[in-house]
Parts: structure tokens; C-alpha cells; sequence
């Protein structure tokens, strides 16, 4: 993404604010919307929700093959957060053998990739511990 | 309700070239070899000066982002031509636009072509990924989105990598004998369960390869077909939806690819049971599993018996993929969705050859194209008979 | 003076023994290890985990931050904020006084004192500093066995905000002695150690004599004291010029190593985990420029924290992939 396109979501994305839809419940994340993409409510009214740092992995794979920058084998999962919205998530701190479908797992902020020689900074996502939360914000 | 398309386009005239690693091949060079053969195909003959529109399905710019390529490659300037995208769904979408165009009584015949240059570039998809976005689609590669409704649907229905692998069997099989296949290789189960991972579970023979192509269809009036040919395909139905699992729902299942089926089969006033022979999607071994199920072929969870009953092989009594599917055929993805139409015209005319299934009446086109970063999903599907 | 209301550290899992670095330059020997940055962490990420550990810890929220002062000198950028993106991500934004420290090792210590002067001078009622580094040495170099990283935080309020200690000292002793140093996009120049190790003990003996001189506080009531040194042996020397038992000495460097400015705020918050109401604990930092001294009076039991479980929580890295994390093995940094 773009400077200006992280810019637009900066505060979502930094401080993982969701904005939920006040009809279906459906949640918005990390794009501030005015409509509704599962009821279609339009306008719809939403409201804001602080995420909760922490969600379960609904499915994974391990990458092998990707492009260059990543290290491989890299577990990714598509995560539903706890407040609902759906991301994909790299996985840190954890072996790929050691994913597993339902495991919970807890927002890691990382540097993402760089543009224009800025580290431009999101979630990744790792085994959550019942020590208190130092992921998410 | 609206009229829908049953009985209102046909296809007269059908033509492809060989898939492959083209690297002699010019985008427009591939074009003009499928229209070409197109042309060719049509039994009573046909004059290109007949042609009064045309739509051209490609994704990567190539040819620039305009539809003047199609003009540069068949001389058919001065027409109005259309360049359609729509994900690995490209090529369905332009004949889905052809057929209405036809439909609707504007114009009489038309030309479809699909095409895509996948190697003037290194790499394939997987160097094409996103790695640049934040919660969507970052690595998320072709193999990754597919993969993780392969976890799911494993996961969920507790069907082991093998049944799953059966799928690659048996269009490597298929492949191996289809004319205009790119990979012409057999493989054994073991072959599939111990090639290399691309993206866990899936492995190198659970993925379609990186292949150039081009297809094209002549498309007229239901009205005017037999003038060119006293065996036409008729267009019986369309459908075409779109998803995003952001929405809800679980992993396991394409609901763009049930809602396009339904309009689908609604449109033509069949059901799954009419269908004879279908070409479906299959660019993971994976993708073509579910697939059965959300074109009702299978019962939620049971696709994998449909493999190993045997009903889906060519000499089975539903066989899928007969071409060898997007795993052996290839997936140039703009020409993929026309290829697979171009093969059913040809199964629905008997005329393929070593791969010709016995007597069908109706097939069905299947297409699921992934976009928007890999957050969201388009389904298309067409059913043909062989009578309006 | 400021109230301390809550610490954190963030220490990178991964650690390299510094036998494996010898044996890779074909050395014999070696003792301790040193953490380990992984690619993706920088002193952005680790600064944003430690200050959300001291707000968890203080039960303060992001948005009550009047003041955010960071201290780094391995950013990476010339230009390129840290104070400021570090309080947006823990959700501080408009009246916010922030402030970037750098250019020397020392820098922790001048960011707490300034943040205790804009708490004193009625600016807010929450200031957090937070230090930050990743450093990475010349491969081969002496430098090699111990520059590391991590981060840690303080959150100090306003006086009558309560709180668990207080700062009741800070001294500086300033000169024009720089000792190691680095240019932009270089490793830090070699320099003859034996040197700078004669000025790193006079600094930090110059810093604490003023300290204990101007609060009166003895040498006996020091329970705990906190020298960041760049060199493992340099804590306990400096320790026995100044007088002070060598089990004092609050030091996380055999398992994490120097990491820079970031080595006072961990070393302190270790002290304060293990400290009891009544203790006294003296901190002095060291880089270009000299040393700052501050002694900080734990007034009540200190809120827990996992300083000492993120010690334990290790994961060993071999050389090879400790050199391509930190990108000196060709392919990419990130
Ligand atoms: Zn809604």
C-alpha cells in the first residue's frame, strides 16, 4: 500500500478499531464504511468498536513458496478477531507444525514491509499466552 | 420476472490453440491462432466482415488495457471491442457478455476471445503476489487462498490429503490424452502426495501450472444459427456472482459459485442431475472438490466419493474435466473460462476426440476468480445444450 | 518530585550465545548470551510493547499520555519520527508533547529527566519515556559479542497520582568525551576500549558521587544499583571504584547484552520487580558525552510485572540466521 493509502487507515490499523454495524452486527476492519457489506444496509449506521487484541485461527496454511522478503516455511491463517472481523495474519513465535485449526492467537505489532525506505507497521499474530496481554493496543 | 437467456444464443464456431509455455508467442499471435481456428470450425463457413462485435477476456495488460489488441490481432477494426476482467473468471464473463449482447437482439453474431500471456513475465502468480498490503492479501498467494479452504474443508469434514489428491489423478489423466493440453504427464496418487509443498497442504501437483493460451467462440442469435452450422450449441443458462468471506460464513464452500449455479440452472430449468459432462474450475485440486458440492453435484462433505466411485472419470456417468482441467490443461486465466466452453462445444458435438464422453445433451462451464486482494471471490457459470 | 506508576520491558525472544559467535570466528570460549531482534521488530515495535506493559501495569490508558519522550540511537532513520508514532500507536494524539532522544547511549536518562520536568512544570498528569534500540555490530568485531536490543518504559504521573516509587535524585556529569561512535548507515568505529573504559568509569563514578553528594543518600542504602555499561566486566568495576558490593548490581547483560539506552530501563525495571518498599535504587547511564545518575525510592510494592519471564522465554538463533535477520548476510533487511 501506498503512503497515503496506510495513511487512510492509520488509526484502524495502528490502534485496531473496528466500526460495527448497529443493524446486522457485522463488523468493519480495518476500512471505516458507511455501508453495510453483509446486510447491505445503505447507509448503515455504525459504531465504533475497540478490537480486542486476540481472535482464533479459522484456517492456516504454510507458505513455501513466495516472493522474495519472507521467510519460509511462514504460517498464515485468516483470523477472526474476537469482535468479528475477519484478516489474514502471518503467524510469529510459533512452528508451523505446531498451527492448528480453533488455536487462539494474539495481534503482534511488526514491521510489514518498507516503501520508499519507511517500515510501514502492522499485526502479525501469535499463540496467545494467559500472561496479560502485551499484543494489540 | 426477467426473461433470462434460455434458448437465445448459440455458439456456431469454436477453436483454440495448444496451451503451453509459449515463449515463441506473441499475445496477439495466440489471439489470432484461436480466432483463426474459430473461423475454421464453423461447419457452413463464415465471413469475418459478418462479425459486428467483439470481446476480448484478458487480465494482464500485455496488450494494453484496452479491448484494440483483439483488433491489432484479428483485423477486425472499426467493430466495437470490449476488453472484460474479472479475475480467473475473465474469460466466462466476456462470452457471459457476448451471449447478452446477442440476447437482447442488438447484434447477430459476435466473437469471444479469451487470451492471456502469463510468461513474457518471470515467475507465474506466486512472484505477482501482494506483499505490500496490510490485513488483506499480504503473501497471501493463489496456493494460500485455496489452501486454506483445503485446511477447512479437511478440517471440517475430516477428508484426508489423498482424497483430495484424487482430483490431480484423474485430470493429469484426462490431460494427458486432451489435444490442446500443456501438461500431457500422468501422475500417480504417491506422485501428488510426495511432490514438494507450495502452500501446506497443498503441493506442486495440487496446483494448475503457469501456461499462455488463447480461445475463441463465435456467438450468434439463436435465430440465425443453423445458418451456419446445422449443429449448434445452444446457451441454456448464465449465472455470475460475486462473495467475500469478510462477510461470514465458513471456509469450506464458495457461496459466489452456488448463487451463480442456481442462477444458473434457474435460467436453463434444469437441475445438477441434467448435467452430462461439465468443465469446472479446478486451479487447486482442492477448488474442484468443492466445487462439486456448491454446484450440487455432492452433498456438502461427500465430493470426495464422486472420485472414488469413479463417477467423475471420463467414463464415469458425470465426467468432470474431461480436458484435464485447469491442472493439465492449463490456466492462462483470461482464455480459461472460453477453452472449457470451446471443449464443451466440442464434447456437445462429439467431436473431442480421445477425450469424448458418450452422448452428452447439456454441460455446464464453471469459473471462480479470486480478487480484491484475496478478500473476495467471483463465480460464473453457464450451462449448453444441445437444443434451445 | 514524579511518581513512577508503572515499567515494561520488551525483550526479543531469540538469543545467540556469544560461544557461537567465538566459534564462527574460530575462538575458543565464550559466556552468556545476548537477545536478538528478529527482522520484523524495530525499536517502534519494541518501544510500543514495553510502554503497553507499563499501562497495563498502571491501569492508564493510551489517551491519558500528556508526554511522550522516546530515547534511540538505532532507528535507522536520520529523520523519521519515534516518540510520536509510538504515543499514536498507543492511542496519544494532538496536545501531546513528544520528544526524540538519540545520538548517544546516554539518552535514557536525559528523556526521564525531562519528562519528570514537563510533569513538574504542570504539563498533564502522565508522562512515559520509553527506550528503544537495535543495535548491530561489524561481524567479527569485539563489538559483535555484545550489542543487542530491547526496549523498556516508565510511566510517571504528577505528584498526588499515587504511584509505587519516586525519583528523589538525578545528577548529571557531563564532558566532551564521545568514546564509540557511528555514522549513518555504518557499524560504530573502533576505538581503544581500554580508553573508553577509563572515562566510562569516570563518568559514572563523577555522575552517582554528585547524586548521593546532593540527596544525602548513603552508599549502605543502596539496595539496588544499575550501570549501563556497554562491556560485561564494566558494571562490576565500576561498582568496586565506587564503593558499592558487587550483589547490588541490578544486570540483565548475561542474558540480553547491551542494548544501548535500552539496557538502563531494563536493567531498572529488573530491579524494580525484585524490589520491596523501602528500597533504593540508583541508576547511571553511559554514552557520548557522559553520565546521568538517579535514584529512584520504592515507596510501595511494586506492581508485578514479567521482566524475569521475558528472560526465561528463550529461543536460541543460530550465527547464520542471526546474520540474516540483522541483514548483514546479503538478501534483505526489513
Ligand atoms: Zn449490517
Amino acid at each position: 500500500m501506498t503512503a497515503p493509502e496506510v495513511w487512510r487507515i492509520a488509526r484502524e490499523n495502528a490502534r485496531l478499531v473496528g466500526y460495527r454495524c448497529t443493524q446486522c452486527g457485522w463488523v468493519a476492519f480495518p476500512e471505516r464504511k458507511r455501508v453495510c457489506k453483509r446486510c447491505r444496509a445503505a447507509p448503515a449506521d455504525f459504531e465504533e468498536v475497540k478490537l480486542k487484541p486476540y481472535g482464533q485461527v479459522l484456517s492456516y496454511v504454510v507458505q513455501h513458496r513466495l516472493p522474495a522478503g519472507f521467510e519460509t516455511p511462514l504460517p498464515l491463517a485468516v483470523v477472526e478477531l474476537a469482535d468479528g472481523p475477519r484478516v489474514y495474519g502471518h503467524l510469529v513465535e510459533c512452528a508451523p507444525e505446531d498451527v492448528e485449526v480453533g488455536m487462539e492467537v494474539e495481534a503482534d505489532l511488526r514491521v510489514m514491509y518498507e516503501e520508499n525506505g519507511a517500515r510501514v507497521y502492522s499485526y502479525k499474530f501469535r499463540p496467545r499466552s494467559l500472561e496479560p496481554s502485551r499484543g494489540g493496543s | 420476472m426477467a426473461e433470462g437467456l434460455r434458448g437465445k444464443a448459440a455458439i456456431v464456431g469454436a477453436g483454440m490453440i495448444r496451451f503451453g509455455e509459449l515463449y515463441d508467442r506473441s499475445l496477439e499471435d495466440m489471439i489470432e491462432g484461436a480466432y483463426l481456428n474459430a473461423l475454421q470450425s464453423v461447419d457452413k463457413g463464415l465471413d469475418p466482415q459478418e462479425i459486428e462485435a467483439a470481446w476480448l477476456g484478458t487480465v494482464y495488460p500485455v496488450g494494453g488495457n484496452s479491448g484494440v489488441v483483439l483488433g491489432h490481432a484479428t483485423g477486425l477494426f472499426e467493430i466495437p471491442i470490449t476488453r472484460v476482467e474479472n479475475a480467473c473468471a475473465t474469460g466466462s464473463d466476456a462470452f457471459r457478455q457476448a451471449c447478452l449482447a446477442v440476447a437482447s437482439g442488438v447484434y447477430d453474431l459476435v466473437l469471444v476471445v479469451g487470451a492471456e500471456k502469463m510468461h513474457d513475465e518471470p515467475g507465474g502468480l506466486i512472484q505477482r503476489a501482494d506483499v505490500k498490503k496490510l490485513w488483506m492479501g499480504r503473501g497471501v498467494t493463489m496456493p494460500a487462498f485455496f489452501g486454506l479452504r483445503a485446511t477447512a474443508y479437511m478440517e471440517k469434514y475430516g477428508i484426508s490429503r489423498e482424497q483430495i489428491a484424487l482430483v490431480s489423478v484423474k485430470n493429469h489423466k484426462n490431460g494427458a490424452r486432451y489435444p490442446y493440453a500443456h501438461l500431457k504427464v500422468e501422475c500417480s496418487l504417491e506422485d501428488v502426495l510426495n511432490a514438494s509443498y507450495v502452500s501446506y497442504p497443498l503441493g506442486l501437483y495440487d496446483c494448475c501450472p503457469v501456461t499462455d493460451g488463447a480461445a475463441a467462440l463465435l456467438v450468434c442469435s439463436a435465430k440465425i444459427a443453423k445458418r451456419y452450422t446445422d449443429d449448434p450449441v445452444y446457451v441454456l443458462g448464465s449465472g455470475l456472482a460475486t462473495e467475500s468471506f469478510v462477510r461470514g460464513g465458513d471456509l469450506t464452500s464458495f457461496p459466489a459459485t452456488k448463487r451463480a449455479a442456481q442462477q444458473a440452472y434457474e435460467m436453463a430449468g434444469i437441475t445438477p442431475e441434467d448435467v452430462d459432462v461439465a468443465e469446472i474450475h479446478d486451479c487447486f485440486s482442492i477448488t474442484e472438490l468443492i466445487s462439486y458440492e456448491d454446484l450440487g453435484f455432492a452433498e456438502p462433505g461427500r465430493g470426495a466419493r464422486l472420485l472414488e466411485e469413479g463417477i467423475v472419470e471420463l467414463e464415469g456417468e458425470k465426467p468432470i474435466n474431461p480436458s484435464g482441467g485447469l491442472l493439465a490443461k492449463g490456466h492462462p486465466l483470461g482464455a480459461t473460462g472460453v477453452a472449457q466452453l470451446v471443449e464443451l462445444y466440442e464434447q456437445l458435438r462429439g467431436e473431442a476426440g480421445p477425450v469424448q464422453v458418450k452422448d452428452p445433451e447439456i454441460a455446464l462451464q464453471h469459473n471462480i476468480g479470486i480478487g480484491r486482494f484475496a478478500t473476495g471471490s467471483v463465480g460464473c457459470v453457464h450451462i449448453l445444450g444441445r437444443e434451445p | 518530585m514524579a511518581q513512577l506508576v508503572g515499567y515494561g520491558v520488551y525483550i526479543p525472544r531469540l538469543r545467540l550465545a556469544a560461544a557461537e559467535i567465538h566459534a564462527a570466528w574460530g575462538r575458543a570460549g565464550g559466556r552468556g548470551e545476548k537477545a536478538v531482534v528478529p527482522p520484523d521488530e524495530d525499536p517502534l515495535t519494541m518501544g510500543v510493547k514495553a510502554a503497553q506493559a507499563a499501562l497495563a501495569q498502571a491501569g492508564v490508558e493510551g489517551q491519558q499520555l500528556n508526554t511522550v519522550l522516546a530515547a534511540s540511537t538505532s532507528t535507522g532513520y536520520a529523520e523519521g519520527a519515534l516518540a510520536a508514532p509510538l504515543a499514536y500507536h498507543l492511542g496519544a494524539e494532538g496536545d501531546v508533547l513528544v520528544g526524540d532522544f538519540g545520538l548517544s547511549a546516554r539518552s535514557a536518562t536525559a528523556a526521564i529527566r525531562a519528562a519528570m520536568n514537563a510533569l513538574i512544570s504542570g504539563r498533564g498528569e502522565y508522562g512515559l519515556v520509553v527506550a528503544a534500540e537495535k543495535l548491530i555490530a561489524e561481524p567479527g568485531s569485539s563489538y559483535e559479542l555484545s550489542y543487542a536490543g530491547g526496549a523498556g518504559a516508565l510511566l510517571f504521573a504528577s505528584q498526588g497520582q499515587g504511584g509505587f516509587a519516586e525519583i528523589v535524585g538525578f545528577a548529571a556529569h557531563t564532558s566532551g568525551f564521545v568514546g564509540r561512535s557511528r555514522r549513518e548507515g555504518r557499524f560504530h568505529g573502533l576505538v581503544d576500549e581500554r580508553f573508553v573504559m577509563q572515562q566510562f568509569l569516570a563518568h559514572t563514578q563523577g555522575a552517582v558521587e554528585r547524586l548521593l553528594d546532593t540527596t544525602g543518600i548513603t552508599r549502605e542504602e543502596v539496595t539496588h544499583i544499575v550501570v549501563q555499561a556497554p562491556e560485561g566486566r564494566w558494571a562490576a568495576r565500576a561498582l568496586k571504584k565506587l564503593g558499592i558490593p558487587p550483589e547490588r548490581l541490578a544486570s540483565t547483560f548475561p542474558q540480553v547484552g547491551y542494548a544501548g539506552s535500552a539496557s538502563l530501563l531494563i536493567d531498572l525495571a529488573w530491579a524494580l520487580e525484585r524490589s520491596n518498599p523501602g528500597d533504593l535504587i540508583v541508576a547511571v547511564s553511559f554514552g557520548p558525552g557522559g553520565s546521568d545518575a538517579l535514584a529512584v525510592r520504592v515507596t510501595k510494592p511494586p506492581p508485578g510485572a514479567d521482566v524475569e519471564a521475558q528472560l526465561q522465554r528463550r529461543e536460541r538463533v543460530s550465527y547464520p540466521v542471526y546474520l540474516r535477520y540483522l541483514g548483514l548476510l546479503g538478501g534483505e533487511r526489513r
